[in-house]
């Protein structure tokens, strides 16, 4: 990629983007619960080592949502909103029953092979 | 049930309608990717494939008259390339990614589900707070990724989460379950299981307008993947010519 020409200079436009942002936003005074958005203390980039390690990477994608999952918890459990499905509430998922099923069929299948192996 | 859920929160206010759509031409993965997102979006609409030689511009007279004030919009190029564009109507910003690594929810390997309609908790890594660019699009995200408070499509629980983590300059899509693992009858650790899809965008450009108008931001590590393409080929080549001397 060292071969790619590169240009003098790239457009940045810092105050241009910051009074857009403003243009767009949603109202300050509306309540958290509209948007339901959690940002990280610390930036990805200075916890990643290596980029090109897919475990490291993935593990600090998991740790970011998880914190942000709980800190919305916290969140419902202080102002008692029952976020939570309750587990006789029975409604149409993302994936279909069929998809979960060939799911668990393919990681019972991997399961017996990695046992094989041993 | 219904006065004891989320919905005892303020009235249905933040009234977001996201087009997702778009050109011919797109392989079985984009569509895919394409109609995954329209499952995560309750509050998005559909519309049919666009020409690919039609002008990009005329997306916001087809977002007007679906009454949408976003739109989210697949471009495939060659058969091979995905440019996916977020826009506000009518007067933007727009934002063109270029993007890559895509896993879409039919993969067998993540075995995490959701609700239909659930609403998503949103998780941003601290750089789009200190990156001007960056703060624009948490902006955008928010508005077109949150599902709305109360949408007549949605359901009043939250289930999952959207996380988006900036490494490497590029912009990093996953998708989480939020799942209780049961310690003892009454305790629960919550833990997370991956949903999909997955995707990572480079961002190629930031626009003033919708789908038109001046430049705010240029990726300086951009590698369009034609260049990217020419570059491999010219080194392959080069290696073959000094093998054979």
């Amino acid at each position: 990629e060292a071969l790619a020409p590169r240009k003098p200079s790239y457009t940045n436009e810092e105050e241009v983007m910051e009074d857009k942002r403003k243009e767009i936003m949603l109202p300050k005074e509306w309540p958290w619960i509209e948007t339901l958005d959690v940002t990280s203390a610390v930036a990805a980039e200075e916890l990643i080592g290596d980029v090109e390690n897919d475990f490291a990477r993935e593990q600090m994608f998991y740790n970011q949502a998880l914190a942000a999952a709980l800190q919305a918890r916290n969140y419902f459990a202080e102002h008692s909103i029952p976020a939570n499905r309750p587990h006789d509430y029975f409604a149409e998922t993302i994936k279909t029953d069929a998809h979960m099923e060939r799911v668990r069929k393919h990681h019972v299948q991997q399961d017996l092979r990695i046992a094989a192996v041993e | 049930r219904k006065a004891n859920t989320l919905w005892t929160t303020p009235k249905y206010r933040n009234k977001q309608r996201t087009l997702v759509f778009g050109t011919r031409g797109l392989t079985t993965r984009f569509r895919h990717l394409l109609n995954d997102l329209r499952l995560l979006l309750p509050h998005s609409k559909k519309e049919v494939k666009m020409d690919a030689k039609d002008k990009l511009y005329i997306i916001n007279e087809i977002a007007e008259l679906k009454a949408c004030n976003s739109c989210i919009f697949f471009e495939a190029r060659k058969g091979q390339d995905l440019y996916l564009w977020i826009s506000r109507i009518p007067h933007g910003p727009s934002v063109k990614f270029h993007v890559l690594n895509i896993h879409t929810l039919d993969e067998l390997k993540l075995t995490g589900n959701a609700l239909r309609g659930s609403r998503p908790v949103l998780s941003f890594d601290a750089a789009f707070d200190e990156l001007p660019a960056l703060k624009l699009l948490k902006e955008i995200f928010i508005q077109v990724f949150g599902t709305p408070n109360r949408h007549p499509k949605s359901k009043p629980f939250v289930d999952h989460v959207l996380n988006f983590a900036y490494i490497d300059g590029k912009i990093w899509f996953r998708n989480y379950q939020m799942f209780d693992e049961q310690k003892t009858a009454r305790d629960a650790d919550l833990k997370l299981v991956e949903i999909g899809p997955r995707m990572v965008l480079n961002i190629v450009r930031i626009f003033d307008g919708s789908f038109c108008g001046a430049t705010l931001y240029e990726n300086p590590n951009y590698v369009s993947p034609n260049l990217a393409r020419h570059i491999r080929r010219k080194q392959t080549a080069q290696r073959q010519h000094n093998r054979s001397r």
